[in-house]
């Protein structure tokens, strides 16, 4: 059975590739369009992968939304992705439990690399 | 002998009385006898008149050698009292009265050495007080001298003429002339202010400090920015010293200035990098980001496209954001690195920011607190304060939430990053109200900070995480900070030799009241510069050039050894064989020497503001004045000449030359005929002969310079 990743990125510039790039590779892709709705959508998608920009719609935050995925039990690794790429960002995110973290911009063979193996390890 | 003869001259004139007296008895009887008693008289007296004189003689002989056995028990031990008496008052100090003569005397002696002993004492305790007032003022001034010099700014205080009476380390660094060995720094101590900064921006910097003085009356503080002889740029404050008399006004008040300087070359550095990248981003991005608009535009309106021309305008937007990407990468390092560098920012060693962040907290909470073991190698560059601000305002809203029993302070190096957590047992926080206490301005009892902690960790390239463990039910705040280099900075320049160099001289606060003129001051309180040259030949005229420059500074009677200026010069041209025997400085040595075009310069800024002292000075005068048209520089100051004073204070000495003149004042010779060397020398003559001109009543600079002209030497020309 195909792999299920989540993408909860406001930028929709970005995910139509992404979303494009993890249908090629065979993966089912859900995008959240609705940060808020991120946490329910995650149980409910059954989700093995999530991908969380660091900057959201509405105020909210991305390390926050990405501490309480992996709060939730089971929690999936979580990948972020950053548009701020300082030391600082990547020490957050791993402190509130981001399993990978990518700075855009990004080579998009780097992307896929990082969700296959997230997507294996998750097994 | 002169005592000797006047007793004798006495013990004569005793020695007449018996006589004097029968002949005074004789000649009131026989003017009261008649002519019978008298002729009787005289036939009794006739035969016995031998008899008379001799009875006389003996009766004067007797009186003579008794006023002798008196006067020798009386006068000696009377005028050796007296001598004494005199070398004890002349600083003889022990010297007694010898107890001569008569018991009396004797008597006398006892007491007068009673009295000595007394007055010895009384002089014993004054000089005792006063050494110790002396000793205590040298403290206290010591004191303040090691504090200034251990300032991180450079330091300078002036008196209300501009005259330099204190400066540190930094300062000196700061006003350098240069960095080469031996080179000479602007600041000196009695020298103007003016060798410093600009005379116009000075003059400036001063008319807008008393409109402000004259407006507030208070304390005021004005900056300028200037860059050095060196070229780094400074920023300077500067303040009056004021007396503080209230009741006088405010012109008469003024004593001098006091100027802090800092180093600001690294931060406008700083800022015009910043600017620089900003420029980067904005205009440089125009040219790719225009190149991908163009191509997409075209890919999306003409679907009538070829696979090659639309594979080229692919292309066009892979290279393009590539390129983009890497350029955003590198402009975001840098930043960071801009950051980092930012000087507002000190290294410092996370566990003495923990253990401070600690008592701040203790202090403000009055919650028990623990420091957990913290790796010592961990340093982070910080604003200090802010960060300790951080960790108090954290600990404080923790405590106010959820009032745990303790709280916990560690630091941990991971990866790039360094993790300063505060820690506590318990309740833990909503993840809203933590993220909330990021944003909001920080507020402590009694002090707020218009900062939010966002923006004083944004400042320090950090961030602020919560985070709780389940397991042990901890939670925790970490603040992530970038790791730095140990920050054990080099002592700074303050330091650098053992002694306490003579970076000060207080007296100049109470040098000469305006508008006394120069020659009328007193020769021990002027800055002098004691130089000397080595030359290629004694003929200046005769194109003899200078090759070496060797002078000192005195300022108020004391012989700043720290203030010197020492450099060769190439001639450019050959050294007479005659003079190279006695300085010993070949061709070869001056080779790669700077030249006099460059060196005249910098001891015109050295000498500048000083009277000029040398041995035989006329003749380096004579060097300096030769290259007046060609630099432009006159050496238009007062001139004094060590061999012209020596003749002044011994005129019937046949020789003045440095070394006879040395020998005679004990001052030992070293490095004779080494510019340096000689005019070591000669400043310490010039200082030996101040307090023997004074006994001759040449007291000021302009009797001293009357007394040299009226000197034999002042008619010899070069």
């Amino acid at each position: 059975m195909a792999k299920r990743v989540l993408i909860a990125d406001p930028d929709d510039s970005i995910v139509v590739s992404l979303e494009f790039l993890l249908h090629r590779a065979g993966y089912t892709v859900v995008v959240v369009d609705q940060a808020s709705d991120l946490l329910d959508r995650v149980v409910s998608e059954a989700a093995d992968v999530v991908v969380i920009a660091d900057e959201q719609r509405g105020g909210l935050d991305g390390f926050e939304l990405c501490r309480a995925v992996c709060a939730a039990k089971p929690a999936p690794p979580v990948l972020m992705l950053a548009a701020r790429a300082r030391d600082a960002d990547a020490a957050k995110a791993r402190a509130v439990g981001a399993a990978d973290f990518l700075a855009k911009p990004f080579p998009t063979r780097d992307f896929l690399e990082r969700v296959a193996r997230l997507a294996t390890e998750a097994v | 002998m002169i005592a000797r003869r006047q007793r004798q001259l006495w013990c004569a004139a005793i020695a007449a009385m018996p006589m004097l007296a029968l002949g005074c008895a004789a000649a009131a009887l026989w003017g009261d006898l008649d002519s019978v008693e008298r002729a009787t008289l005289l036939s009794l007296a006739d035969a016995r008149l031998p008899l008379l004189i001799l009875v006389g003689l003996a009766l004067g002989g007797v009186a003579a050698a008794l006023a002798w056995q008196l006067s020798g028990r009386y006068a000696p031990a009377a005028l050796r009292m007296a001598d004494d008496v005199e070398l004890v008052l002349g600083g003889q100090a022990g010297r007694a009265v010898e107890p001569l003569g008569a018991p009396e005397m004797l008597a006398l002696a006892g007491q007068v050495n009673r009295l000595i002993a007394a007055y010895q004492g009384v002089l014993r305790d004054a000089e005792a007080r006063a050494e110790q007032a002396r000793a205590s003022v040298e403290r206290e001034r010591n004191q303040l001298a090691a504090l200034v010099t251990e300032m991180p700014q450079g330091v300078l205080a002036c008196n209300r003429e501009g005259r330099i009476l204190l400066y540190n380390g930094h300062a000196r660094v700061l006003f350098g002339a240069g960095r080469a060995a031996g080179e000479a720094s602007l600041i000196g101590l009695g020298r103007p202010i003016e060798a410093v900064f600009d005379r116009r921006l000075l003059a400036h910097t001063r008319e807008r400090l008393w409109r402000k003085l004259e407006r507030t009356g208070a304390r005021v503080l004005v900056s300028f920015v200037t860059a050095t002889a060196a070229g780094r740029l400074v920023r300077a404050r500067i303040t009056p010293v004021l007396d503080p008399d209230l009741t006088r006004p405010i012109a008469e008040r003024l004593n001098g200035y006091l100027i802090l300087a800092e180093d600001i070359t690294r931060e406008a550095e700083q800022s015009a990098r910043r600017d620089r990248l900003v420029e980067t981003l904005t205009q440089s991005q125009r040219g790719g980001l225009a190149s991908i608009r163009a191509a997409a535009e075209n890919l999306i309106e003409f679907d009538d496209l070829d696979a090659i021309q639309r594979g080229r305008f692919l292309t066009v937007i892979r290279d393009e954001s590539v390129r983009l990407s890497e350029r955003v990468t590198d402009t975001a390092r840098e930043f960071s690195d801009v950051l980092r560098s930012s000087s507002a920012l000190e290294a410092m060693n996370g566990a003495d920011l923990v253990s401070a962040a600690q008592r701040r907290i203790e202090a403000r909470t009055g919650m028990l607190t623990k420091l957990e073991e913290s790796d010592g190698e961990v340093w982070v560059r910080v604003d200090s304060f802010a960060l300790v601000q951080v960790l108090t305002v954290l600990a404080q809203r923790v405590y106010e939430s959820v009032e745990p029993r303790e709280v916990r302070l560690a630091v941990v190096a991971e990866g790039a990053m360094a993790h300063v957590e505060l820690s506590w047992g318990g309740t833990a926080l909503s993840s809203e109200s933590a993220a909330g206490w990021e944003m909001e301005p920080m507020l402590l009892a009694g002090e707020a900070s218009p900062r939010s902690i966002r923006e004083v960790l944004h400042r320090h390239e950090g961030e602020l995480v919560y985070g709780r463990e389940r397991a042990s039910a901890r939670s925790w705040f970490r603040v992530l900070l970038p790791l730095a280099e140990s920050g054990d900075d080099a002592p700074g320049a303050a330091g650098q030799d053992g002694s306490r160099p003579e970076f000060y001289d207080f007296d100049l606060f109470a040098w000469g009241e305006r508008g006394r003129a120069l020659a009328e001051r007193p020769l021990a309180e002027l800055a002098y510069t004691v130089f000397d040259t080595e030359t290629t030949g004694l003929n200046p005229s005769g194109g003899d050039e200078i090759i070496q420059f060797g002078a000192i500074r005195i300022v108020n009677g004391r012989l700043l050894r720290s203030e010197r200026f020492e450099q060769l010069v190439d001639p450019g041209r050959e050294i007479d064989t005659a003079s190279e025997a006695i300085h010993g400085i070949s061709r070869e040595r001056l080779r790669g020497e700077p030249d006099i075009s460059s060196v005249l310069p910098r001891f015109y800024a050295f000498a500048q503001g000083t009277v000029l002292v040398g041995h035989n000075a006329a003749f380096d005068m004579r060097f300096l004045q030769m290259k007046e048209a060609a630099t432009g520089l006159r050496f238009d100051q007062p001139v004094l000449d060590t061999l012209l004073l020596s003749a002044v204070l011994h005129p019937n000495q046949d020789t003045h030359k440095l070394d006879a003149i040395a020998e005679r004042f004990g001052v030992p010779l070293l490095d004779r005929h080494d510019a340096a060397g000689d005019a070591l020398v000669t400043a310490q003559l010039f200082l030996r002969m101040i307090p023997l001109l004074a006994e001759r009543g040449i007291v000021t600079l302009g009797q001293a310079r009357e007394a040299s002209e009226k000197t034999y030497y002042a008619r010899i020309r070069y």
